[in-house]
């Protein structure tokens, strides 16, 4: 683990290189004992695939803290003494939740599955089966509120963005994207191949956390009919 | 109590300090761009700073009071006129019911703020006011204000109230008002702070950031200012991961023209770092209208935080002074 500052307000915790579930696990583990303790000044955290940034208000770290050196080397003082109790204290957590989105591939929902199918020379119904196999790894959320970033997708499905990218992109479209896939919480513009469409929604603003996943979850899509779809929605 | 739109002006938004904590869920802080010039509005009609406001940009709205309303406008420089007169930025006035406030054209620097006593009373959403335009949310219906809205405006100070009663007309005396003693125009340091990629851009690109001029471009907004100058390469090419970025975060994309990331910027960014604004400098970022001229000066993190700390203990003053002045004008 290495310390970086990051401007005169945060500072970057890094885990890691690569994407990996291991630099997950422990980027969970570092924050849930950091949970626990916190520090004078401190504002938010957010972690990525393989760091998590800490943001802070020198003039309280100062303040709450000593006068007589930078704000940011306090941070990473104390960062840095929470780092060697990490592995010690914090137990491993729980299990990983397994969250189920409900997909109705195809059709107007998905309008890019033919064009991804085909150029990968798979059936659409080998597409959607190899689609929804894995259990993808949330390693992170950011871009929209709600949005997750996806690890685990097969690497024969990796596609290309489209050349034009479509104005609007409607609220719960799954969609693939280089080797990232993931699914929009909420009506924007993208880029993405838009393989099909979830009834439930991401970004849920009136739960607390205010969204369905958080990093460390594990999700698993499971293919549904229209009728499914339109029955899901109906019941919310 | 409200406010009633008549011209929109360019960008006008509800906005407060902003939105910070829900970053990890992809939720952006947002807030104004400017916040010494709008807490200096707050100030001056008595409001917490904390208070929601209208921000714009360029060109300033129109707006009819539809009840009596202690106002200030403060930031770039402007001629606001309330019902046909011309008032002075950096000093609260009386508008009586029935009243039009003209802010109209900026003179110079981009961003103004209208705040009336009470704050901006739109809900409040996730711990804050500020209009998240991408998500549709926050502020006023969370999108820009246009003719007809009618803005909800919260119950007034005891301080605003006594100041309301204690004047006939709309004028608090002439001769005095407050400002952050700003100049936008001509060439501006941004100080920055080298991020840890900085190594990594060539040579040639690093002294070019450092000494050559960058102009801030017309495609610059809330969400980030796009510069141009000479293009900064990397060494050799980066695999980027998306990760946390934050205001002042200067990104170079494949193009090589730099990016500086401004309060509306998204919580994730993916593109290489070269440097980091100093916080200090942002609100005078923020005022910089399209072609201006930039130099990046670099700076330690210890001389950023020292900066801020000195920033901060001009801003209790200013803030002290404003106060006395209220207090002096009730009987």
């Amino acid at each position: 683990m290495t310390i970086e500052p990051f401007g005169d307000q945060a500072v970057r915790v890094i885990f890691g290189d690569r994407i990996a579930p291991s630099v997950q696990q422990e980027i969970s583990r570092f924050i849930r004992l950091f949970d626990q303790k916190s520090f004078n000044g401190f504002i938010e955290y957010v972690p990525s695939y393989t760091n998590i940034v800490f943001y802070y208000n020198p003039l309280e770290v100062i303040e709450g803290g000593r006068k007589d050196t930078s704000a940011q080397s306090q941070v990473i003082d104390f960062l840095t003494g929470l780092s060697r109790c990490t592995f010690e204290s914090v137990d491993q957590g729980s299990p990983r939740r397994v969250i189920h989105i409900p997909v109705c591939y195809g059709g107007d929902f998905g309008p890019d599955l033919d064009e991804v199918a085909d150029l990968h020379h798979l059936s659409a119904s080998e597409l959607i089966h190899r689609h929804s196999a894995p259990e993808y790894l949330v390693y992170m959320l950011g871009f929209a509120p709600g949005f997750p970033f996806l690890g685990g997708l097969p690497e024969e499905l990796a596609t290309p963005r489209r050349a034009t990218p479509r104005l609007k992109i409607a609220a719960g479209s799954v969609g693939i994207a280089g080797r990232q896939t993931g699914a929009y919480p909420l009506d924007s513009p993208g880029g993405w191949q838009i393989i099909g469409r979830t009834p439930v929604p991401l970004f849920t603003p009136e739960t607390d956390p205010p969204t369905l996943l958080q990093a460390g979850d594990l999700v698993k899509f499971d293919p549904i009919s229209e009728r499914e779809f339109e029955r899901i929605k109906g019941t919310r | 109590m409200a406010l009633t739109i008549l011209e929109k002006g360019f960008a006008a938004t509800v906005q407060d300090l902003g939105r910070s904590g829900y970053q990890r869920f992809g939720i952006i802080v947002g807030g104004v761009m400017d916040p010494p010039a709008a807490k200096l509005a707050n100030w001056l009609v008595a409001n917490p700073e904390t208070a929601a406001l209208i921000e714009f940009s360029f060109m300033g709205p129109s707006v009819l009071f539809t009840d009596d309303t202690l106002f200030a406008v403060t930031g770039a420089d402007c001629c606001p006129e309330l019902n046909g007169r011309k008032i002075h930025t950096g000093k609260p006035y009386l508008a009586r019911v029935g009243q039009i406030l003209a802010i109209r054209g900026l003179v110079s620097g981009s961003r103004g703020y209208l705040a009336v006593s009470g704050g901006v009373d739109t809900p409040v959403w996730f711990g804050s006011r500020s209009t998240y335009m991408r998500a549709g949310m926050g502020g006023y219906k969370g999108r820009l204000l246009v003719e007809h809205d009618r803005i909800p405006v919260g119950k007034p100070s005891r301080l605003a109230e006594k100041l309301m009663g204690s004047i006939t007309g709309s004028d608090f005396g002439e001769r005095w008002f407050f400002s952050l003693r700003r100049i936008y125009h001509g060439i501006h340091t941004i100080r920055v702070m080298p991020d840890t990629l900085w190594a990594r851009f060539t040579e040639q690109s690093r002294t070019a950031f450092l000494n050559e001029e960058y102009q801030v471009t017309a495609s610059s907004d809330r969400m980030g200012y796009r510069l141009e100058g000479e293009a900064l390469a990397l060494s050799e090419p980066l695999e980027m991961y998306s990760e946390a970025v934050t205001n002042g975060s200067i990104q170079v994309p494949p193009g090589g023209q730099p990016i500086i990331l401004m309060t509306d910027h998204q919580s994730t960014g993916g593109y290489p770092r070269i440097a980091q604004v100093a916080s200090v400098d942002l609100p005078l970022l923020a005022q910089l209208p399209p072609n201006s001229r930039i130099i990046f000066q670099k700076i330690s993190v210890e001389e950023a935080e020292n900066l801020l700390l000195r920033k901060q203990d001009y801003l209790k003053v200013l803030r002290k002074r404003v106060t006395q002045k209220l207090e002096s004008l009730v009987p």
